[in-house]
C-alpha cells in the first residue's frame, strides 16, 4: 500500500523538469538542426556575397535585397507569384469547400469518393504535371480534341503562347494537386458540427443559403484559416509545376524558380538566398493575416 | 395556440415499422408528455411534428390544417433539443434572437423581444456571453428562450433535462411547467423520466414499440393503467404482478394467489377458473394484523433499501419476486418474513394472455 502511494507522490520539482526537458529534446535538435539553422544560416548568408565562382566571401549589407528590387526578372516573377497565389487559392477554397460539402452530403459511399478525392494530392506533383502537360499539349492534347469537338475553337492551339492563359492553366494544374487537402480538412471541420444544430436552424426559419452563411460558414471558419494559410503558402513556393510545364520561361517563372535560377544556374548563392527569404516573409504575412482575423471572429474555439 | 391532430400516423425506415398508426389530438395550450423506454418511437413522433422526419402515411394537422408537407421553417414551431443546440459562435442575446433575425425583424424590435423574454428567464446578466461559458442549466434556460421569443404556436422539447444534475432537474421541471401555464402555449414534451411525465402533463402518451398503450391524466395512468406494460411503466417501485387463478361466487370475485385469497374489484367479464395477472402496488400494501385470512400476502424479505423517508423491502410471496415500499421509521430487515394486506379497491386485475386490464 504504502509502496503504491511512494508511486503516486507527484515527483520532485527538479526531476519532473528534467523529465520535460527529455521529452522536448528531440524536436528540439531536429527542429534546430532542419529548421532553425539552416534558416539563421541562410538569413546570414543573404548579407555576404557567397558565390563559388569567385574567392572570398565579402559582406556586402542589404546589396543583394536592393539589387533584388530593381532586377526585373525578380519583379516579374513576383507579379506571376502573387496571380499564381490569387487564383489558386481562390479554385483550392471554392472548389474544396464545394467538394467538401457534396461529401459531407453523400451517405452512400463516401470513403470511396474520398480515396478518389484524394488521388491527386497523392501523386508526385511532376507525375501530375506530366499528366497535364499531355492535356494541354498543342498537337495532341485532351483540352484541344474537347474543345475541338464542341467546336468551341475551329483549330488547334498553343496554349502557352498568351501569358495570361498559361499562368491560368498552370494555376489549374497546382490547383488541381492541392484542393484535396482543402477538402479534407473542410470536411473535418463540417463533421465536427453538430447535426443538431441544423435541426434548430431549420426549425427557427433558414433556407439552405442562410443554413450556410449562418451555420456552416462561421462554424467552419477555423478549418477554413487552416485551408487558406496552407494553400497560400504553397502557392508561394510553386515550382514543379511552372517548370515542367513552361521550363524556365520568364512569363509563368515564379519566385522560386527564380531563386533556383539564381542559385544554382546563375551560381549567385546569397542572391538566391536573399530572394527566398523574402518569399519566405512574404507568405508568412499573407497566411499570418488570414489566421489572426478569422481566429479573431471565431469567439468560440 | 394551436391544437394538434395526429391521425392513423406511421413512419417506416425501410422496412422496419417505428411508428405504427399512432392517433392523438392535443387541445390549445395543453402539455402533453410522450413517455416510453428508449426506441419507443416518442423522439421519432416528435420529430414527425417539427417536421425533421419524413411521414410515411397517416396525417399532422394544426388547427385543422394538415402540414405533412409544409417545411419545418414554415410550420411555426419551436422546439428546445437535449443538447440545446445553441450557436456555438453566437451569444446568448444572438441565439434567442436568431428566429426573429432570420425572419427580419427589425434590429430594435428584436431586442427588445430578447431582452423581454431573457428577463422572465433571469438571463439579462448573460446576453453578452458565449454559450460556452454558461452553466448547464443556463444553456437550458438559453434554449427555451430561444423558443419563446418566437411566439409560436407549438413547443416541442425533446427530453430538455436529461443532462441536467438531479437538483437542477427539479428545479427547471417546476419552471418550464410554469412558464408553460403562463404562456398557454400548446406544449409537446418527450421524456423518458415517469416523474417528469406525471408531474409536468395535462395528461401522458405512454408508447411502446411505435404504439400508443394508453392516453390518460397522470392520475389516470397511475390509477387505472390499460395494461400490464402501462401497469408497470408507471409508479416507481414498479407494480408487483402475480400468477393467479380467478374465482367468482354469489357474493365475491377473488384471485387466488399461492393459495391465499384475495379479493378483488368486480371483473364482470371473466369466468371461474381464468388465469389472470393481479397487479399490486408497492406503496399499498401495509402491514396486517394477521397473518392469515383474505387480501393476505405472506413476504419473504432477502434485502432492504432506505432513502430516509422510505424504505423499499424486496423478497417473495411464494417464488415470485416482490417489493414493497414502507415508511422510513418501520423497522424491517432481511430474512424478515412478514404479512401485507392490500385495500380491495387498490388491486388490478389483468389478462393473463393480452395484459388488458380487466377490473374497472
Amino acid at each position: 500500500m504504502n509502496r503504491i502511494l511512494n508511486r503516486l507522490r507527484p515527483l520532485p520539482k527538479l526531476k519532473e523538469a528534467i523529465l520535460g526537458m527529455g521529452y522536448v529534446t528531440p524536436v528540439f535538435f531536429i527542429m534546430g538542426a532542419l529548421v532553425v539553422l539552416p534558416l539563421i544560416s541562410t538569413i546570414w548568408d543573404s548579407f555576404y556575397n557567397v558565390n563559388p565562382m569567385r574567392a572570398g566571401t565579402p559582406f556586402v549589407g542589404f546589396d543583394n535585397y536592393a539589387k533584388l528590387l530593381s532586377d526585373p526578372n525578380v519583379q516579374k516573377s513576383w507579379t506571376n507569384t502573387f496571380i499564381y497565389v490569387a487564383i489558386t487559392v481562390i479554385l483550392e477554397t471554392v472548389l474544396g469547400v464545394g467538394a467538401a460539402l457534396l461529401l459531407n452530403k453523400v451517405k452512400f459511399g463516401r470513403s470511396w469518393l474520398l480515396a478518389a478525392l484524394i488521388l491527386p494530392w497523392c501523386l508526385p506533383p511532376v507525375v501530375n504535371a506530366v499528366v497535364w502537360m499531355w492535356i494541354y499539349n498543342p498537337s495532341y492534347g485532351v483540352l484541344n480534341g474537347v474543345l475541338l469537338s464542341l467546336g468551341l475553337i475551329e483549330e488547334n492551339r498553343v496554349w502557352f503562347n498568351d501569358q495570361f492563359t498559361a499562368l491560368f492553366l498552370i494555376s489549374i494544374v497546382h490547383a488541381w494537386r492541392m484542393m484535396p487537402l482543402t477538402a479534407i480538412i473542410i470536411l473535418a471541420a463540417l463533421q465536427a458540427i453538430p447535426k443538431d444544430l441544423y435541426e434548430a436552424a431549420k426549425l427557427d426559419g433558414a433556407g439552405p443559403i442562410k443554413m450556410f452563411r449562418k451555420v456552416t460558414l462561421p462554424l467552419i471558419s477555423g478549418g477554413l484559416a487552416i485551408a487558406l494559410s496552407q494553400s497560400t503558402v504553397f502557392a508561394f513556393n510553386l515550382f514543379d509545376e511552372a517548370w515542367i510545364l513552361n521550363g524556365a520561361g520568364l512569363d509563368t517563372r515564379t519566385v522560386m524558380i527564380q531563386v533556383y535560377m539564381s542559385a544554382f544556374q546563375n551560381l549567385k548563392f546569397s542572391y538566391g538566398m536573399a530572394l527566398s527569404i523574402l518569399a519566405m516573409l512574404a507568405s508568412l504575412i499573407v497566411s499570418a493575416v488570414y489566421v489572426l482575423r478569422i481566429y479573431r471572429e471565431t469567439r468560440f474555439d | 395556440m394551436a391544437k394538434l391532430e395526429i391521425s392513423n400516423l406511421t413512419k417506416n425506415y425501410g422496412k422496419v415499422e417505428v411508428i405504427k398508426g399512432v392517433d392523438l389530438t392535443v387541445e390549445d395550450g395543453e402539455f402533453v408528455s410522450l413517455i416510453g423506454s428508449s426506441g419507443c418511437g416518442k423522439s421519432t413522433l416528435l420529430r414527425m411534428i417539427a417536421g425533421l422526419e419524413d411521414i410515411t402515411s397517416g396525417s399532422i394537422s394544426i388547427d385543422g390544417r394538415v402540414i405533412n408537407d409544409v417545411e419545418p421553417k414554415d410550420r411555426d414551431i419551436a422546439m428546445v433539443f437535449q443538447n440545446y443546440a445553441l450557436y456555438p459562435h453566437l451569444t446568448v442575446a444572438e441565439n434567442m434572437g436568431f428566429s426573429l433575425h432570420l425572419r427580419g425583424v427589425p434590429k430594435n424590435e428584436a431586442k427588445i423581444a430578447v431582452e423581454k423574454v431573457a428577463e422572465t428567464l433571469g438571463l439579462t446578466p448573460y446576453l453578452d456571453r458565449a454559450p460556452k461559458a454558461l452553466s448547464g442549466g443556463q444553456r437550458q434556460r438559453v434554449a427555451m428562450g430561444r423558443a419563446i421569443v418566437r411566439n409560436p404556436r407549438i413547443f416541442l422539447f425533446d427530453e430538455p433535462l436529461s443532462n441536467l444534475d438531479a437538483k437542477l432537474r427539479v428545479q427547471m421541471r417546476l419552471e418550464i411547467k410554469a412558464l408553460q401555464k403562463r404562456l398557454g402555449t400548446t406544449s409537446i414534451y418527450v421524456t423518458h423520466d415517469q416523474v417528469e411525465a406525471l408531474t409536468m402533463s395535462d395528461r401522458l402518451v405512454l408508447l411502446n414499440g411505435g404504439q400508443v398503450e394508453q392516453i390518460g391524466t397522470p392520475m389516470e395512468v397511475y390509477k387505472k393503467p390499460a395494461n400490464i406494460f402501462v401497469a408497470s411503466f408507471i409508479g416507481s417501485p414498479a407494480m408487483n404482478l402475480f400468477d393467479g387463478i380467478l374465482h367468482r361466487d354469489v357474493e365475491q370475485t377473488f384471485v387466488t394467489v399461492h393459495g391465499n385469497k384475495i379479493l378483488v374489484p368486480n371483473c364482470p367479464k371473466l369466468t371461474n377458473g381464468t388465469k389472470v395477472k393481479l397487479g399490486i402496488r408497492p406503496e399499498h400494501l401495509k402491514y396486517a394484523a394477521t397473518d392469515s385470512g383474505n387480501n393476505i400476502i405472506n413476504m419473504k424479505v432477502s434485502m432492504t433499501e432506505t432513502t430516509g423517508a422510505e424504505t423499499y423491502a424486496y423478497g417473495h410471496f411464494g417464488d415470485e419476486a416482490m417489493t414493497i415500499k414502507l415508511n422510513g421509521e418501520d423497522a424491517i430487515k432481511s430474512g424478515d418474513k412478514i404479512s401485507l394486506t392490500v385495500k380491495t379497491n387498490l388491486l388490478h386485475v389483468f389478462d393473463y394472455v393480452t395484459g388488458i386490464r380487466i377490473n374497472n
